[in-house]
């Protein structure tokens, strides 16, 4: 399990920025359409977005420690808007909401990989 | 022979490559390290595959290895890292699929991230079985599929994406290794189920 708090704190930002990102880029969507509809693109949107800005934070941190916490809370955050339409008009917030869906994937991935770290031996 | 597709991807990459695995060769040098410091003097070792050779730092010295790489470009990239290592060292062009060695030449077999990228994991491993002596040992730094959801999940989803710019997000490979006939000794968790090393060895 990770102990240096470079990679720590590196897994824990790019985890919240890029899940706000993932909500940023959902919230450009027509609040026209319907939810589930909304749901759904917003989704993908979201999970583009992250992919393209990921790089950045590979650069600096890792790989897969970065991308399947980010890729996690991106596919939550991304939906945020559309599930908050009484929200539509309160950005800061939407992204503080987004920020937090990155926030817990990356709580979340940290707690897993606590119990599944280490070494199994076979035969 | 080398699959020329698969060539071609990597030369595309190879001079970004250093770049884009910066932040995961800082991240993993000391699992790395640990896991080559199991290669021994005195006994053949193939590394597959190379890339632009940014493992040859964590590689103890005075070892006598062979290390391959379908790319040209990224052998040439590697070209001075393999220059100054510190033992015996031989870069060649080949596919992992159809590899140019006899039967039984290798004491041990390292892979470092390339059963994500390898097209026919299956046809890779089963030529790996096939060059190394019975009783040699299979030592791999890989990322993999992850058996617990969400995570197979969200490496499901990334797949179709990432497998055209690079590698397979949700491969089986311990099952795969040990299709191909090896016998695992053991598996090492370094991040989720996901990145891991693997040792097998191959049945006498």
């Amino acid at each position: 399990m990770e102990r240096r708090i470079y990679f720590i704190v590196g897994d824990c930002l790019s985890s919240t920025v890029l899940a706000a990102i993932g909500t940023l880029a959902a919230y450009q969507l027509p609040t026209s359409w319907p939810m589930p509809i909304e749901m759904g693109v917003g989704m993908v949107v979201g999970m583009m977005a992250t992919m393209v800005v990921m790089p950045l934070f590979l650069f600096l941190f890792g790989a897969m420690e970065i991308m399947v916490p980010a890729m996690l809370g991106s596919m939550m955050s991304s939906m945020v808007p559309s599930m908050m339409p009484l929200m539509r008009g309160d950005l800061p917030m939407l992204l503080e909401l987004g920020a937090g869906c990155g926030f817990t994937a990356w709580l979340f991935t940290y707690l897993v990989d606590g119990v599944l770290h280490g070494e199994r031996r076979h035969g | 022979m080398v699959d020329n597709r698969t060539e071609r991807r990597w030369d595309g990459t190879a001079r970004f490559y250093d770049l884009l695995a910066f932040g995961a060769e800082r991240r993993w040098k000391p699992a790395k390290q640990h896991l080559f410091a199991r290669m021994q003097p005195g006994k053949k070792i193939l590394f597959a595959a190379l890339g632009t050779g940014l493992d040859i730092a964590f590689f103890p010295p005075n070892q006598e290895i062979i290390a391959i790489d379908i790319s040209s470009r990224m052998l040439e990239r590697a070209k001075p890292r393999v220059a100054v290592y510190p033992g015996q060292m031989e870069a060649r062009q080949m596919d992992i699929c159809d590899l140019d060695f006899p039967d039984g030449q290798f004491d041990q077999v390292f892979t470092s991230c390339t059963f994500c990228s390898v097209p026919d994991p299956m046809r890779g491993l089963e030529s790996l079985y096939r060059v190394l002596k019975p009783g040699g040992e299979l030592w791999m730094f890989e990322h993999t599929g992850s058996k617990v959801w969400p995570f197979n999940w969200v490496l499901d989803m990334c797949n179709p994406i990432c497998r055209h710019i690079g590698p397979e997000m949700n491969r089986d490979t311990v099952a795969n290794v040990r299709r191909a006939g090896f016998r695992i000794q053991s598996v090492n968790n370094l991040f989720l189920d996901v990145v891991k090393t693997i040792g097998a060895v191959k049945s006498d």
